[in-house]
C-alpha cells in the first residue's frame, strides 16, 4: 500500500523540480499571429543579436487571429505562462484599456530614440491611451483601392475615372454581369471611409460615436452600394476570409477590394496567387460633398504593433529589441520584403530596397503609392469601446442593415449606441 | 475474509478516478461558482459581489434572448436528428448485410471530425452566393440565392443542418443497435395480431427502445447545449445578424472575452446549468421501462385489439 504513494510523491517531486528549473532558464516568450511572422521575428532576433552584439533570446508562439485574444486574456487572468512581447492587432488592444492598463508605458522610451521623429506620427494613436503609447505599430495600415487591373480592361474602366466616389459609382454601371460586382465590401468599409471623411467612430478622448450624422450617412452610402448592384458582401469572415478567395475571387467575380497595405502585402498574395500579375493598387476615390475634411485619397484600418507586458521580468531587454526592430533599416526592409507589412518608420523609405517592382502587382512599385500617402492618411485612435463597437458591427448589425430592409442603418447605430450608454461607454 | 475487508479493494480502485475527477471537475466548479460571485474583469481585483451577477442577468434581455435560442434549438435539434436517426437505422436494417459496414463507417465520418473542421467544411458550403449549396441546388434552377449565415431566418436553420450532419450518423448506430436489442418475438406477435408496420413502430419498436431513446436524446441534449466551435466558426463567436443565432454558450464567450466580464459569463453558465439538469433528468425518466400492460385506450383503426407485449406480468422488457 505505501509503494503507490512513495511513487506518486517522486513522480510529483520531480515534475516540480523540472519545472522550476525550466522557468529559470526560460528565455522572453513572444507571441505572434502566424508562423509567418514568427520566422521573420525569429529571423529579426539573429540579426539583432549580430548587429548589436546581444545575447537576446526568444520563444516564439504563432496564435491565429482570433485566437490570441483570447490566449492572451486566458493567459492574463490565470498569471500563468504570461507572455513578455506580444504582436498585437490594435482592435484587440482597446480590451485592455478600460482598467489599468497592462502595457508597459513606452512614451518616455520612445521619445529618447529614433521612433520619436522617425515614426509617421498618426500611426501611434493607435497604440495610445490618455496621451500615453504603449505599442509601436508596425505597419502604415495605409489604405488603397485594390482592383483587378484585367477586368478593369476588359470593362472599359480606367483608374482615372475613379478619382470621386461618384465617378466609382458611375463606372460600376458598366459592370453587367449578375455574379461581377465592382466592389467587394464588408463592415470594415465604415470605419475606412468615415476615417477618409475627416471622422472616426470615437473622438480623441474615446467617446464612442461622437460623429453620428457623419457615421450613419456614410453607412446609408454603402448600403445604397449594396441596393444598387455597386457592391456586394461575402459571407461570414468577409474579404478576410479563404472562402471569400476560392469563391467569389477566383470566380473573376470581384474588381476591386478597399483596404490597407497589409491586406495587399499579405493576404491578397497568399490567398490568391493564381492571379498573380492581375492585381494593382491606386488612391482612394475621394469624398466631394462639404461635410467631408479635405479630399483625401487615403485612410487608414487596423494594423498590428509590438506591445511588452508591465509585468514581465525582461522589460527593458524587451525594449531594446522592439526598439531596434522598429527603426533598424535591414529589420524594416524585411518586414516589407517578407511580405507582412509597409513600415511606418520613415527613415527607412529612403532605402532603395522598397524601389522595386512588384511581380505580383504587375510590376507597380507599389511603395511609391504608399509613400505618397502614408503621410495623408487620418490619425489613429483608441477607445475602450473599440473592440465592442467592432464586435457589433461585424457580427450583429452590418449584414443586417445591407440587406434587410427593417434595419436601416439609423436603427443599427441607435441600438448600438443604446447599448454602448447602458454599458457605460458613453455618458 | 471479512465482508468489510471484500468491500475495501473497489473503493481503493476507484479512488484514482474520483481524485481526478474531483482535481478536473470539482475544484474547477467551486472555482467557478466563486467568480459567478465575484466582479471579476479581465484586470484588476476580483472583488465579491455576491448575487449581484445573477440579478444582472434576470434584467439582461440579451441573456433571455440567448437561454430562448437555445431552448429552441435543443429542441429543434433533436425533432431533426432523432426521427432521421431512427428511420435510417430502420433503413440500414433492411441492406445487404455486406453493404452495412461501409455504410455504417461513412455514416459515423461527420461525427469523428473534429467539429471545429466540420464548421470549416459546413462554412464553404453555404457560404455567400459561391457556396457549394447555392452553386449546385439553387443557381441552376433559377432560384434566387440563400445567405444561409447572414440571414437571420436561416441561421437557426444552418445551425440545426450543422447538427443534423455532424449526428445524424452516430445517433443512426445507437439506434440501430437498439433496433437489433428488441426482441423478434415482440413483433412476430404483432404481426399475427394484425398490427400494420406504423403500428409495430409505434407500438412496440418505440416503447421497447425507450432506454435507448432517451439516451441518445440526453447525448444529443447535452452536445446541442453547449455547442461552441460551429457557432464560432459559422458566426465568429457571436449570435450572428440580429443574433439569431446567439446560444448561451456563444453569450458566455462573448462576455468573457469580449466585454472582461468573467464573473458575469460563469453566473450564466450556473444559471442555465439547473435548466440542463431537469431536462436531462427528465429524458432520462422518460426513458426508464414502464411496468403494467401497454394498453391503448381506443381501439387502433385496424380494428384489433391492443398489443400485448410481455408474458410476464404484462412488463415491457427490452
Amino acid at each position: 500500500m505505501k509503494k503507490p504513494a512513495v511513487s506518486f510523491l517522486s513522480v510529483t517531486l520531480a515534475a516540480v523540480v523540472f519545472s522550476a528549473a525550466a522557468a529559470f532558464a526560460k528565455p522572453l516568450q513572444f507571441w505572434v499571429y502566424s508562423q509567418k511572422d514568427a520566422q521573420y521575428y525569429s529571423d529579426m532576433v539573429a540579426l539583432y543579436n549580430k548587429k548589436t552584439g546581444a545575447k537576446f533570446e526568444a520563444e516564439f508562439k504563432a496564435y491565429g487571429y482570433a485566437e490570441m485574444p483570447d490566449k492572451l486574456a486566458l493567459a492574463v487572468k490565470s498569471g500563468i505562462n504570461m507572455p513578455d512581447i506580444v504582436q498585437f492587432d490594435e482592435i484587440f488592444f482597446s480590451l485592455y484599456l478600460k482598467d489599468e492598463v497592462p502595457f508597459l508605458d513606452l512614451t518616455d522610451r520612445i521619445a529618447k530614440g529614433p521612433l520619436k521623429s522617425g515614426m509617421l506620427p498618426q500611426r501611434f494613436g493607435v497604440f495610445s491611451w490618455k496621451n500615453r503609447i504603449y505599442g509601436v505599430p508596425q505597419s502604415t495600415s495605409t489604405v488603397v483601392l485594390w482592383y483587378r487591373e484585367d477586368l478593369f480592361r476588359e470593362a472599359g474602366i480606367s483608374p482615372n475615372d475613379l478619382r470621386t466616389w461618384e465617378g466609382f459609382e458611375q463606372a460600376a454601371q458598366k459592370i453587367r454581369t449578375g455574379s461581377r460586382h465592382m466592389l467587394a465590401m464588408d463592415w470594415s468599409y465604415l470605419p475606412m471611409l468615415v476615417r477618409q471623411r475627416g471622422y472616426d467612430l470615437y473622438n480623441k478622448d474615446g467617446v464612442p460615436l461622437a460623429d453620428s450624422a457623419v457615421i450613419v450617412e456614410t453607412w446609408n452610402r454603402l448600403a445604397g452600394w449594396i441596393r444598387d448592384g455597386v457592391s456586394f458582401m461575402p459571407g461570414q469572415g468577409g474579404i478576410f476570409s479563404p472562402q471569400f478567395f476560392s469563391t467569389s475571387v477566383a470566380a473573376n467575380g470581384v474588381m476591386s477590394i478597399i483596404g490597407p497595405d497589409w491586406y495587399g502585402l499579405d493576404i491578397l498574395q497568399n490567398m490568391d496567387p493564381e492571379r498573380k500579375g492581375r492585381w494593382r493598387a491606386m488612391p482612394l476615390p475621394v469624398w466631394t460633398d462639404s461635410k467631408s475634411k479635405g479630399r483625401r485619397n487615403t485612410s487608414m484600418f487596423s494594423g498590428q504593433g509590438l506591445v511588452i507586458f508591465k509585468k514581465s521580468k525582461q522589460t527593458e531587454a524587451a525594449w531594446k529589441f522592439v526598439e531596434w526592430v522598429m527603426s533598424d533599416m535591414d529589420a524594416n526592409a524585411e518586414r516589407y520584403l517578407q511580405g507582412n507589412a509597409f513600415t511606418p518608420f520613415r527613415p527607412a523609405w529612403t532605402d532603395l530596397r522598397y524601389a522595386h517592382p512588384e511581380p505580383y502587382f504587375g510590376n507597380q512599385i507599389l511603395t511609391e503609392l504608399l509613400m505618397e500617402l502614408a503621410p495623408k492618411s487620418p490619425p489613429g485612435m483608441q477607445s475602450p469601446a473599440h473592440a465592442l463597437i467592432v464586435n457589433f458591427l461585424r457580427e450583429q448589425y452590418y449584414n443586417s442593415t445591407m440587406n434587410d430592409e427593417n434595419m436601416p442603418p439609423e436603427k443599427a447605430y441607435s441600438e448600438i449606441k443604446a447599448t454602448l450608454r447602458k454599458m457605460g461607454y458613453i455618458k | 475474509m471479512s465482508t468489510r475487508s471484500h468491500r475495501r479493494p473497489p473503493f481503493l480502485l476507484l479512488a484514482p478516478f474520483f481524485a481526478v475527477l474531483a482535481l478536473f471537475w470539482l475544484v474547477p466548479l467551486a472555482r467557478g461558482v466563486l467568480i459567478s460571485l465575484q466582479t471579476d474583469t479581465l484586470f484588476g481585483d476580483a472583488a465579491f459581489a455576491g448575487l449581484a451577477n445573477y440579478r444582472a442577468l434576470a434584467a439582461d434581455a440579451r441573456f433571455a434572448h440567448a437561454l430562448r435560442n437555445t431552448v429552441l434549438y435543443c429542441a429543434m435539434v433533436l425533432a431533426a436528428v432523432l426521427p432521421v436517426s431512427l428511420a435510417l437505422a430502420h433503413l440500414l436494417r433492411r441492406v445487404w448485410p455486406g453493404f452495412r459496414g461501409p455504410l455504417q463507417f461513412c455514416l459515423l465520418l461527420p461525427g469523428l471530425t473534429p467539429p471545429l473542421v466540420l464548421a470549416l467544411l459546413y462554412l464553404m458550403v453555404f457560404h455567400g452566393p459561391q457556396g457549394l449549396l447555392n452553386k449546385i441546388f439553387l443557381q441552376p434552377f433559377g432560384l434566387p440565392n440563400l445567405d444561409w449565415i447572414g440571414d437571420p431566418r436561416l441561421i437557426k436553420f444552418s445551425l440545426v443542418l450543422l447538427m443534423l450532419w455532424r449526428w445524424t450518423g452516430f445517433m443512426t448506430l445507437i439506434f440501430l443497435s437498439g433496433l437489433e436489442g428488441v426482441p423478434r418475438a415482440y413483433h412476430d406477435a404483432a404481426r399475427i395480431e394484425g398490427a400494420s408496420a406504423w403500428q409495430r413502430l409505434r407500438l412496440v419498436t418505440l416503447p421497447v427502445m425507450r432506454p435507448v431513446t432517451a439516451f441518445a436524446a440526453a447525448f444529443l441534449l447535452i452536445d446541442t447545449f453547449v455547442l461552441f466551435e460551429g457557432a464560432y466558426v459559422l458566426l465568429g463567436g457571436s449570435g450572428g445578424t440580429q443574433d439569431a443565432g446567439l446560444l448561451l454558450v456563444s453569450y458566455g464567450y462573448f462576455t468573457a472575452f469580449t466585454l472582461g466580464n468573467f464573473g458575469s459569463a460563469a453566473a450564466m453558465s450556473f444559471t442555465a446549468l439547473p435548466l440542463l439538469l431537469v431536462a436531462l433528468f427528465a429524458l432520462l425518466a422518460s426513458g426508464r421501462p414502464r411496468s403494467g400492460r401497454d394498453t391503448r385506450k381506443d381501439r387502433d383503426g385496424t380494428g384489433a385489439a391492443p398489443v400485448s407485449t410481455g408474458t410476464t406480468g404484462g412488463e415491457v422488457r427490452p
